[in-house]
Formats: structure tokens, C-alpha cells, sequence
């Protein structure tokens, strides 16, 4: 017999607890602030704004201190500005949501002490035990980021009198498994180098060692293509409809993946011997 | 768990390091006593101690704790000792309660009440972070956890190095406490000897990787004595007697392995019972023979 799982799982949340909280509280702002500019877009001084706008010379009469005549806003422009504002309302609390799990990767910081490492030695728990207790812990704040964005996008589409997506669906689940993966690269980079710095600044290295090469590479391989990439810039919708119908049935599976590397990787770091 | 004579059994234990090498360590931890593990500053103690904890691969030898082979039976071992440090090896932000937590979850034999009963006794508080406690709450603190999930065996790392006379006094008599119980035992590395003179039963000095004396502690202080002569008289003792002198201007103090041998033969030199750390430093001149 070995002791309580649950309390293990419960040490991992302790030592996120305080960047969780902090983070969450963080989104919730940022969602209530967000929420507020929707709700200002479809019912209130930014609606009233554009109402004039698409009647220019209502406008030009009732609003020539706040606008300029010369600006002639019409009502395609417009539409733009609402799909611009639904996809920053909507995604960008969706970002930061993605990226609470990274939260998690505290306790690596914690566990970086020469005496931990002696401490838990001494200890009947298997090395597995405390990867699958970090997993767990990744894999309940992957549920609960799951859980604040699809309540957010309920909001969202309440607000806005609009349908439920699978592309919101593919965006959230995309979100959640680059910061699934971040946190795993992190919370190995804490492990292997010894320092939240130079973890820190390894990550930031690796990044940019992966897409720099790609752009260089990309630019003398297809110079058309990036050429027109260039010109067009960031194809959004066609990235959106990428994620909903292509990569979306395999979201949860990648998901479990990064979740199964973590749990591997912590383990073979956890199983290593000093020499 | 089968029934042992020795809590600890190493064979031969050899850890090779580029400049440092544990030589062929062997000793044994009676069960029901208090070992002191003494040794300078890297001499090999935390090495052992860190073999004896799996935390590193030995190159060679065996280890026995608890009457069962420590690469075998790891984890089965690991449910009835219990290891202290010189620091506490926790994170700052931890709490005496958050500890429960974990420890509930490290041990299926964790005991809340007696936990809770040390916590009263060395009157530390629950719900205050651990990086606002004192040395000396934080070693009080680590033997609560410690002795809360029914270690039948202490291992402590210097866990008295650093601390004032009065805690330390405090904690071996918490010690003493554990070893009324025949089944617990201690091995205590600690370069304080009189610590350790205090409290071992047996003592184990090791110098540069190597294990110079085993044994009980009383044996290995009747045997040892103190030659005190003048620089002439060292002349005259034979050099294979002689550990090491420490030789002044106007004087010589000589440690010798065998007091009562001495006794005979140097008749007419004093020679004076000695203290574990007097053993030590002569130990530790050993190849110098003589020195200041």
C-alpha cells in the first residue's frame, strides 16, 4: 500500500496555485473587459458610432467634432470591423486561456533544489507516480481552460445572436495544446538547465531557431509562394478553416499526446541518477 | 520486513569520481543504536549517503537496509526510513500543513496526530511559510516529518550542522527518545563531534573515500590515547605506534591506536584519554605524521 495519489496531485496544485489564480483572475478581466467591447459593438457607443457612420450625412451633420468628413466608411468596411472585433473578442481571451496550464510547469521551479531531488530519493514513491501526478494536474487545467472557454463563447454567441462554431471549438482545442506544448518544452528546459532564466531564454532561442530557419528556407524553396504570403499577409480565415476541418477530430488526441510526453519525459528526468 | 541484526550493511562500496573515489567503504548500523558518521568536509559522508539512497549508482559493493538488499527492495525499504538534511528540502512557500498534505501522499503510513503532536511540542506554526522560519524551525520541523510515518531507520545529513547548542541539545534528546524503541536506529553524519560523542553508540570515521575506524564509540575512545612528551621523548616512541603528533615549540602531543600497549612500553610519558575529535584531527595528519 501507497500513500494518497490525490495528495500528490494536490502538491502539484499547490505549488501552481498561486500563478493559476493570478492567471485566472487575469483572464477574467480580460474577458470582462472583452465581453464589454462586444457588448459596446452590437448595443451600444461603438453600434451608435457605426450607425452614424453608414449614414454619412447624418453623420457629417450630428458628428463633425468626432469624425472626419474625409472618412467614408462604408458599410463593407464596416462588417469588416465587426469580424475583426468577433475574432479578437472571441480568440484572444481564448490565447491567454491556452496558456494557464503553462502555470503548472511552477512546480518544476519548486522541485529544483539539490535536496528535493536527495528528499524524494528517500521516499517509497516511484519516480512514475510523480509524472503521472504533474500529468493529472496539466490534464485537470487543460478541463478547466476547456470549461472557462467554452462558457466564454457561450457568452460570446449570446451576445452577438450568433451560432456556436466548431471552428471556436478548433481555435480553443488548438490554443490549449500550444500551451500544453509550451509547458512541457519549459518545464524540460527548467529541468535539464537548473534556472527559470535560462529556461527562459533557451525557449525564447528555440522558437526562434525553429521559425527563423523555416522562413529562410520557405523564402528560397518557394519564393512565389512567400512572396505572395508576404503580399496577403496572415491568411486568417483560410488558417480557421484549416483548423475546423482538417486538424479539429485530431485536436483531443494531440492533446493526450503532449499530455503522454510530459508524463514520459518527467519521467525519464525523474528516473536518472546523479553520476 | 524480515528480521535483521544490522539496520545498515555495506560491502565494498566503491564510487569512483574524476579526484574523489569511496573506497571500498564497508561498515555496518547495529540495529537499536545511533551511528556517528564523521568525516571532514568531503570526505565522503553525503556520497555514501547519497548511495545509501539510491540518489547515485555505486561502481561496485553492497548495500543492505533493514535486513534487505537497497536495489531490490528500494521502495520497500524507503517505506521505513526517513532522511533529514542540513536544509530543509522543500520549497519556502510551503506551510506545515501543506506538508502533511504531501507527506499523506508519500507515505501510506503517515500519521497526522503524531505529526501534529511534534508540531505542538516544538511549538511551530501551521500556517506560516516555510522560508520565514528559523534554522532551527525548519530542523525541528523536518524530524516531525520525519518521525510521523513510523521510520524504523534516520538517516541525517549534518542535520546538526548550523544549529545553536540549545536546539541541537533539544534534538538529540528527541533522538534519544526514538532509540527507546530497540527497533529504530540512526545513522548521523555530522563533522560535530561532540554531538556525536554525546549520543553514538558507535562511531565511523571515513577520510578521503576511505574507512579509517569502525566501531563502537566507547571502544574506539578506551583504546585511543594521547601521549603528551617532550620533543625528545617523541624520538623515542616507535614510529609504527604513532597515528600522527602534533608537535609545538616546547612539546608533542602523540595519538596512539593502542593506550594500553602504550602504556606499557612508554612507561614513564603521560598519556591521556581523548575525544572523538582529537581522533579526527590526528587521523586526518595521519601522512604528515608530524604537524602543528
Amino acid at each position: 500500500m501507497r500513500g494518497s495519489f490525490f495528495c500528490l496531485v494536490k502538491r502539484e496544485f499547490y505549488t501552481s496555485k498561486k500563478g493559476f489564480i493570478t492567471g485566472s483572475i487575469g483572464l477574467a478581466a480580460a474577458m470582462v473587459l472583452f465581453i464589454l467591447i462586444l457588448l459596446s459593438a452590437y448595443h451600444g457607443n461603438i453600434k451608435q458610432m457605426f450607425d452614424y457612420i453608414v449614414e454619412p450625412a447624418q453623420a457629417a451633420s450630428e458628428m463633425t467634432e468626432y469624425l472626419d468628413e474625409q472618412i467614408a466608411l462604408t458599410t463593407e468596411t464596416i462588417s469588416i470591423y465587426y469580424k475583426v472585433i468577433a475574432l479578437a473578442v472571441k480568440y484572444v481571451p481564448l490565447l491567454y486561456a491556452g496558456f494557464l496550464a503553462s502555470t503548472v510547469a511552477n512546480t518544476a521551479i519548486y522541485d529544483d533544489k539539490k535536496l528535493w531531488v536527495y528528499f524524494r530519493r528517500s521516499t517509497p514513491v516511484p519516480p512514475w507516480k510523480f509524472s503521472l501526478a504533474n500529468a493529472v494536474m496539466y490534464a485537470i487545467a487543460a478541463v478547466f481552460e476547456i470549461a472557462v472557454g467554452v462558457v466564454y463563447l457561450a457568452i460570446i454567441s449570446a451576445v452577438t445572436g450568433t451560432e456556436f462554431l466548431a471552428q471556436d471549438i478548433a481555435v480553443l482545442l488548438t490554443f490549449i495544446a500550444v500551451g500544453l506544448l509550451f509547458a512541457f518544452i519549459f518545464q524540460t528546459l527548467i529541468k535539464l538547465l537548473h534556472s527559470v532564466d535560462r529556461a527562459g531564454i533557451a525557449l525564447v532561442i528555440a522558437v526562434f531557431g525553429t521559425v527563423v530557419p523555416y522562413n529562410i528556407i520557405h523564402t528560397i524553396v518557394d519564393p512565389e509562394g512567400a512572396k505572395q504570403a508576404a503580399d496577403n499577409g496572415f491568411d486568417i480565415q483560410g488558417t480557421l478553416d484549416f483548423l475546423t476541418n482538417n486538424l479539429l477530430p485530431f485536436l483531443p488526441l494531440i492533446i493526450v499526446a503532449i499530455l503522454s510526453l510530459i508524463f514520459i519525459s518527467n519521467y525519464i528526468l525523474l528516473e536518472r541518477r546523479e553520476k | 520486513m524480515s528480521d535483521f541484526e544490522n539496520a545498515i550493511e555495506i560491502k565494498g562500496l566503491t564510487k569512483k569520481y574524476d579526484g574523489f573515489t569511496l573506497d571500498n567503504v564497508s561498515f555496518c548500523v547495529p540495529k537499536g543504536s545511533i551511528m556517528g558518521f564523521i568525516g571532514q568536509n568531503g570526505a565522503g559522508k553525503t556520497t555514501t549517503i547519497k548511495a545509501l539512497l539510491n540518489v547515485i549508482k555505486p561502481d561496485g559493493g553492497t548495500i543492505e537496509m533493514l535486513g534487505m538488499d537497497n536495489s531490490t527492495h528500494e521502495l520497500e525499504i524507503k517505506e521505513h526510513i526517513a532522511a533529514v538534511f542540513d536544509e530543509i528540502p522543500f520549497h519556502d512557500s510551503f506551510t506545515a500543513d501543506m506538508l502533511s498534505v504531501m507527506f499523506k501522499g508519500l507515505y501510506s503510513t503517515w500519521d497526522e496526530k503524531t505529526y501534529n503532536n511534534y508540531l505542538e511540542r516544538f511549538g511551530l506554526p501551521r500556517k506560516k511559510k516555510l522560508g520565514k522560519f528559523s534554522k532551527g524551525m525548519k530542523m525541528k520541523l523536518q524530524i516531525a516529518t520525519a518521525l510521523s510515518h513510523g521510520a524504523r531507520l534516520l538517516i541525517m545529513d549534518e542535520a546538526t550542522t548550523g544549529l545553536d547548542p540549545v536546539v541541537r541539545n533539544e534534538i538529540l534528546d528527541i533522538f534519544r527518545e526514538y532509540l527507546q524503541d530497540d527497533e529504530n536506529s540512526i545513522l548521523m553524519s555530522s563533522h560535530i563531534t561532540s554531538d556525536l560523542e554525546k549520543i553514538a553508540d558507535c562511531v565511523t570515521f571515513i577520510d578521503r573515500g576511505k574507512i579509517l575506524l569502525t566501531g563502537y564509540k566507547d571502544d574506539i575512545l578506551d583504546k585511543h590515547g594521547v601521549i603528551k612528551c617532550t620533543k625528545n621523548e617523541l624520538a623515542q616512541i616507535d614510529s609504527a605506534d604513532i597515528i600522527s603528533a602534533r608537535v609545538n615549540d616546547f612539546c608533542a602531543e602523540v595519538m596512539v591506536a593502542e593506550k594500553d600497549e602504550a602504556k606499557k612500553k612508554y612507561h614513564g610519558m603521560t598519556i591521556d584519554s581523548t575525544t572523538l575529535e582529537e581522533i579526527m584531527l590526528f587521523y586526518v595528519n595521519r601522512d604528515k605524521k608530524e604537524w602543528s
